[in-house]
């Protein structure tokens, strides 16, 4: 009797194991990554900015006040943040930031696109800590 | 949310310089390093 409760515990909790590590696995997967938007290098322009990874990284070390008309929501700071900009668009930070006293490794990687005459930075991933939680 | 920290932080610089100067993305050149971004 003890060894079949002994036997279906340990059955229940091996189950759970697999069923909740299958859960975590399908719905930590992003979707596609998003398509390249670059805009139209035929057309006319009357201006250049050349960003570079030090002004980026300088932009998010010192983050901009949130405007009147935004939410007060108390986020964790990123700092030390070091930016890369490879030749496939993307920006790649690398930063880290602390909650609850815990000071740990966080990293983005992002996407920028032309949408509508404006940029729009698309999230390709996230990571937070050694374990890679993703976002 | 860091991610999304980090895409709000930088899209906001963008959109306010370019919005102060009426400026239009036209197009964006990525490198090795630099990113160019083409206004008119």
């Amino acid at each position: 009797m003890i060894g079949r409760v002994a036997y279906a515990l340990i059955l229940g909790v091996t189950l759970g194991m697999i069923i909740a590590g299958a859960a975590i696995y399908v719905t930590g997967q992003r979707g596609n990554a998003p398509a390249p938007a670059r805009g139209d290098l035929n057309i006319s322009y009357s201006l250049a900015l050349t960003v570079t990874e030090a002004f980026l990284a300088a932009q998010i070390n010192n983050p901009p006040p949130p405007s009147p008309d935004e939410p007060a929501i108390e986020r964790p700071k990123i700092r030390n943040v070091e930016v890369r900009l490879l030749p496939d668009g993307t920006i790649q930070a690398r930063g880290e930031t602390t909650v609850q006293g815990v000071t740990f490794p966080v990293r983005a990687v992002l996407l920028p696109r032309v949408v509508g005459n404006r940029i729009q930075m698309a999230i390709v991933s996230g990571r937070a800590g050694d374990s890679g939680c993703r976002q | 949310m860091i991610a999304t920290d980090v895409e709000q932080t930088v899209n906001r610089r963008l959109q306010v310089v370019l919005a102060d100067h009426a400026l239009e993305v036209v197009a964006l050149e990525p490198g090795d390093g630099i990113l160019k971004i083409r206004l008119k």
